[in-house]
């Protein structure tokens, strides 16, 4: 009998943290049109506890996508020097400080007073983040990992809510500093961003001015609270079969022996897959994780993680083939 | 680079290594056949190495022929260059040319194959292929049967009196499967270890199309020196059936060479002649030709062994011969059994004859015979182990009803078969056209007691009395010129041996309307047993004796055995020779004692049938099994859905509806994922079912069993409506459709 009580009430906290990141969603798509699956990767993400790098043309609406994202976050802790949504653009000649924030002296106190950087915010948007120098990039490593940064030897906690969006350009390359792969290991998606298909295309040009004026009324926000919440729930119940997980160990193995990889997918990659499958399971209206999760999350987790053989190309190719097996070991065990 | 080579790759490059070095050891120096295995071996591993790189076919396929151009032509050059040649010293320059020529043709010849198989698997079947044959074909050379290479394995197979060919052909057989594991498990498709199924059928194949060649006899039977010297007996046993021809030519000669004895002619001779007295030498030793050993202690009747080999019953209007309608006398035993063959004789004694008994023995041949004999009268014949090849030709065990009664219990059977034709009577009675034979047997008659008037068999007793009286036998008696040899022999001289006495006691027999013949073979004294019932029979002992057929007895053995006796007596049997090829006899074949158990001769060829004939056997049910387990674990798996429950139940629906949809060809492909698969499919049933069943093996939800049966009904519906019924019913009855369901 209490299993049943526990099972509808397990329901009704699912169903609340369903209405949450359905009115994020609403919110989402409204601002960007065409863009539904980067919309849902990045809620998983959200959802998740992890960070995505958008590899994206310019004017693709990353930003947009980033601050309608922010603006949906509403704060209920007024007081803290926290925003919702702050945006940095990564240039050759940033230094750390102006992402993290620095110390200023005030004369009048005679003290040092520390001026948070735009890093202290819900959403952080990272635009070009491979323009800047390895030192500001490395600068981001220790807020995106730990959500904390140490400033004149004093460390400033960030919000459990810290997101971080970056993007880069795949195709301008000169002057760049390509992302070493301990901090691309830190984001837990690269997504890919092509080119909206024509209709949708034509959709954005159509309901600009319409999108303009309403927006920002139009849909209600969500609090931090509830955002936080969602992230409980849904780590707490939907769930991984003992199975499912094996499988991940199995898909990382496969990548790891293949000759067509160079350097494998670390450990901690499988670790951020957990959270991200029970998203999207999640998302998808399920409160377990089923063998197709892993499939779809797959590529966008161990794509940027992998180094490849020289003479291999298609990263994605590659990741497709190595899941083949351990799937189907997978699907073959849940018929035992 | 190097860590492609695991030690699968090290165990196929020893292989070749073999193969290359046994290839070449008989074609050039020892040495060279060393360079040649670790050309082989190199070369293995090199392609291996060059398979992983990028290189072309087209390339490397140059290269390695380059190689080998190159090797051989540095070879020549090294052989053949005045200057080098000078310098190295003729037999250096040899040697380092074979090193050059047969190690750089092993190392690019192994090379180029294994790249080939390592880019495209299929051609892995050429690289086994390779590797039997340059393993098979030098154990392989032989002539005529004659196997000869190499020296060191074959000698010692043939000193033991083996054939060589299955051990040969067992060694290729075994590099080839060895081979095939090896490469089987580098692939990825487990479906490759049906190969091993199809090398063995292969393997059948081949040697069901090898001749059947057994060994030549060869002098170095006979070590005892007892068996004398027999040069016509050699391959009679194998070609006796195809050489009909032949064989009547051996006979003859063997007539003219062999034909002594001291009791009468030869019984290998079957025309034997009537008119003319075998040579005669008394002083010749008399030779054993074949030791039988009895099952019990049987005592004849007439005091006689009689050991049926042939008979003669065809009146040709000069004297006997045998039959050659093909209708009469089919109580012989014609041939030896073949191997595990057991020969039916057909014979005249009932089964449930109360005069006979049954009579287990066991005969082995120590001079060839073109025919088997048997105990008098034989009922089968089965081959058995030569218990000594070296001192026996061949042996077999043969069964026979004997005579057990006293021949007065026979006088109230009545002569002849009622089931005759009357073509078989007047076979059995037909006789020279003189009226003297009718007259002088009713002669006879006239002494016979009143009581015994009507008896058939008395009155043939009757005339064998008369005559055991009246003639004389003698080895001395030449009836040459003769115009009608018996008659000269019965009613003017009644001087003769064991020819002229058989064929006047049949004449005599016939024209009183007794069926009557000549049996043909040995009679030996029962009191020259030896020790343990062996009886040694010795060519001296050939021997032809009269037949009269009794309604329920058969043919009965009626001899004559004159009073009157002029030298020529058989010495008795050398007691020592007797004893020991009775033991000779009994080693290994009837009962082998424990302690020589372990030492038992393995007649290869014989294994190796055996092998294949159970290997045959397995397969045949095996895949009878394997059918039936199919259907069976088919249908539970469809009709499990009616009692499982639980989690089972959710598992059990979604396999009966995926075994379904395998039977009319739609299967989820390898790593497709089952929700993947089912929108694919397009079926919402199995969508449905599909996401229930992960809800309750990956979730934690409790199976609704009434939802999941009617999704399961509808699934069943839709694939009806999709589906034409042949489809369903083909897939139906297929007992592997369940296999692609994954």
């Amino acid at each position: 009998m209490s299993s049943t009580v526990n099972a509808s009430a397990r329901q009704e906290l699912l169903a609340q943290a369903k209405q949450v990141v359905q009115q994020l969603k609403a919110r989402l798509t409204f601002a960007v049109r065409g863009r539904d699956e980067v919309i849902d990767l990045i809620l998983i993400a959200l959802l998740a506890d992890g960070h995505v790098l958008l590899e994206d043309h310019p004017g693709s609406g990353k930003t947009t996508l980033a601050k309608a994202l922010g603006e949906s976050i509403q704060d209920e802790v007024a007081k803290d020097f926290i925003e919702p949504f702050r945006r940095v653009q990564f240039t050759p000649d940033l230094l750390p400080s102006d992402v993290t924030g620095v110390s200023v002296f005030d004369p009048d106190s005679q003290q040092f007073h520390f001026r948070p950087g735009p890093i202290f915010a819900h959403v952080l948007l990272a635009d070009e983040i491979n323009r800047t120098s390895p030192k500001v990039q490395s600068s981001l490593l220790e807020a995106m990992a730990e959500k904390q940064v140490t400033v004149d030897n004093h460390t400033y906690a960030l919000d459990e809510l810290f997101f971080v969006i970056a993007t880069q350009n795949p195709r301008d390359q000169v002057g760049t500093y390509p992302l070493p792969v301990a901090q691309l290991d830190r984001f837990l998606f690269k997504i890919r961003m092509d080119y909206i298909d024509k209709a949708a295309e034509i959709d954005v040009l159509r309901s600009y001015r319409d999108r303009r004026a309403t927006a920002p009324v139009n849909a209600p926000r969500v609090t931090r609270n509830q955002l936080v919440e969602a992230r409980r729930v849904i780590d707490e119940h939907v769930y991984i079969d003992p199975r499912l997980s094996d499988s991940l160990v199995e898909v990382a193995t496969a990548l790891r022996r293949s000759p067509e990889v160079a350097q494998g997918v670390s450990t901690r990659s499988l670790v951020l897959l957990l959270p991200a499958l029970q998203a999207l399971a999640f998302m998808r209206g399920r409160d377990f994780v089923i063998p197709e999760d892993v499939t779809t999350l797959a590529p966008h987790v161990f794509s940027h993680r992998l180094e490849l053989a020289p003479g291999v190309e298609d990263v994605h190719e590659v990741v497709k083939r190595c899941l083949k097996g351990p799937m189907e070991m997978l699907a073959r065990s849940t018929m035992k | 680079m190097f860590s492609s080579i695991r030690w699968r790759e090290l165990a196929c490059a020893l292989v070749w290594a073999v193969a290359a070095g046994v290839a070449t050891w008989f074609v050039s120096l020892p040495s060279a056949a060393i360079i040649a295995a670790w050309g082989g071996f190199g070369g293995y591993l090199a392609g291996c190495l060059l398979a992983g790189t990028r290189l072309r076919m087209l390339p490397a396929a140059a290269m390695a022929f380059g190689l080998w151009l190159f090797s051989q032509m540095l070879a020549s050059l090294v052989s053949d260059n005045y200057a080098l040649a000078s310098l190295l010293g003729a037999e250096n320059s040899f040697i380092l040319s074979q090193w050059l020529a047969w190690g750089g043709q092993a190392l690019a010849s192994t090379c180029l194959l294994r790249f080939l198989s390592g880019r495209q698997p299929a051609l892995i079947t050429a690289e086994i292929l390779s590797v039997t044959l340059l393993l098979a074909s030098p154990l392989a050379a032989h002539r005529q049967g004659y196997i000869s290479r190499p020296y060191f394995l074959v000698d010692p197979l043939w000193s033991q009196n083996l054939d060589p060919i299955p051990v040969l052909f067992g060694l290729g057989a075994l590099a080839a499967a060895l081979l095939v594991v090896l490469q089987n498990g580098r692939r990825t498709r487990r479906a490759s270890w049906f190969d091993l199924i199809l090398l063995f059928l292969l393997i059948s194949v081949l040697y069901a199309i090898l001749p059947n060649r057994k060994l030549l006899d060869f002098d170095i039977r006979d070590p005892l020196g007892v068996g004398g010297k027999s040069n016509q007996d050699k391959e009679k046993d194998e070609q006796r059936k195809e050489q009909e021809e032949k064989e009547r030519r051996e006979r003859q000669e063997a007539a003219k060479g062999k034909g002594k004895g001291g009791k009468g002619g030869r019984s290998e001779a079957q025309d034997m002649e009537l008119d003319k007295a075998p040579d005669q030498d008394q002083k010749q030793k008399s030779k054993p030709v074949a030791i039988v050993l009895l099952d019990d202690d049987y005592q004849p009747t007439f005091g006689y062994y009689y050991f049926r080999q042939t008979a003669f019953s065809q009146f040709n209007g000069k004297r006997l011969v045998e039959d050659t309608t093909g209708t009469t006398d089919r109580d012989l035993l014609r041939e030896y059994p073949g191997f595990n063959q057991t020969i039916n004789i057909e014979t005249s004694v009932p089964a449930n004859s109360p005069y006979h008994r049954d009579l287990t023995s066991f005969v082995a041949m120590i001079e060839g015979h073109t025919r088997p004999f048997t105990l008098v009268d034989g009922i089968s014949a089965s081959s058995a182990e030569n218990p000594n090849p070296s001192q026996f030709m061949n042996a077999y065990d043969c069964k026979s009803r004997v005579l057990k009664v006293d021949y007065k219990e026979l006088f109230g059977l009545k002569a002849g078969n009622p089931n005759w034709d009357e073509k078989t009577w007047k076979h059995y009675t037909e006789l020279p056209d003189d009226p003297r034979y009718k007259a002088l047997a009713e002669k006879c008659l006239s002494q016979l007691p009143a009581q015994y008037a009507h008896s058939d068999f008395a009155k043939a007793l009757v005339i064998k009395l008369w005559m055991d009286k009246t003639v004389t036998y003698t080895m001395k008696a030449n009836y040459q010129g003769s115009k009608d040899p018996v008659a000269e022999y019965l009613f003017v001289r009644q001087r003769g041996y064991c020819v002229h006495q058989a064929h006047a006691a049949v004449y005599l027999w016939r024209s009183i309307g007794l069926p009557a013949r000549c049996g043909a073979g040995y009679a030996t004294d029962a009191r020259n047993r030896g020790s343990g019932s062996s009886v040694l029979l010795r060519s001296a002992e050939a021997h032809e004796w009269p037949e009269v057929y009794l309604e329920g007895a058969g043919w009965v053995t009626l001899d004559i055995s004159p009073e009157k006796h002029e030298g020529g007596e058989l010495e008795e049997p050398d007691p020592n020779l007797q004893r020991l090829l009775g033991e000779l006899a009994r080693a290994k074949s009837k009962k082998p004692p424990a302690e020589e158990k372990a030492f038992r001769k393995i007649n290869l060829q014989e294994l190796m049938r055996f092998l294949l004939l159970a290997g045959f056997q397995i397969l045949k049910w095996g895949f009878l099994t394997t059918f039936v387990a199919n259907y069976l674990y088919k249908f539970y798996r469809r009709f499990e859905p009616m009692w499982a429950s639980g989690k089972r139940l959710a598992v059990a629906v979604l396999r009966s509806g995926q075994d379904q949809l395998a039977e009319v060809g739609v299967v989820r492909a390898y790593g497709e994922g089952r929700l993947e698969f089912a929108r694919r499919v397009g079926m919402e049933a199995l969508e449905g079912l599909t996401y229930r069943h992960f809800g309750c093996v990956l979730g934690e939800q409790e199976p609704n069993s009434k939802e999941l049966l009617q999704l399961r009904e509808q699934l069943h519906q839709q694939i009806a409506r999709r589906y034409p019924v042949w489809r369903r019913l083909l897939g139906f009855i297929n007992p592997l459709s369940w296999w692609s369901s994954r």
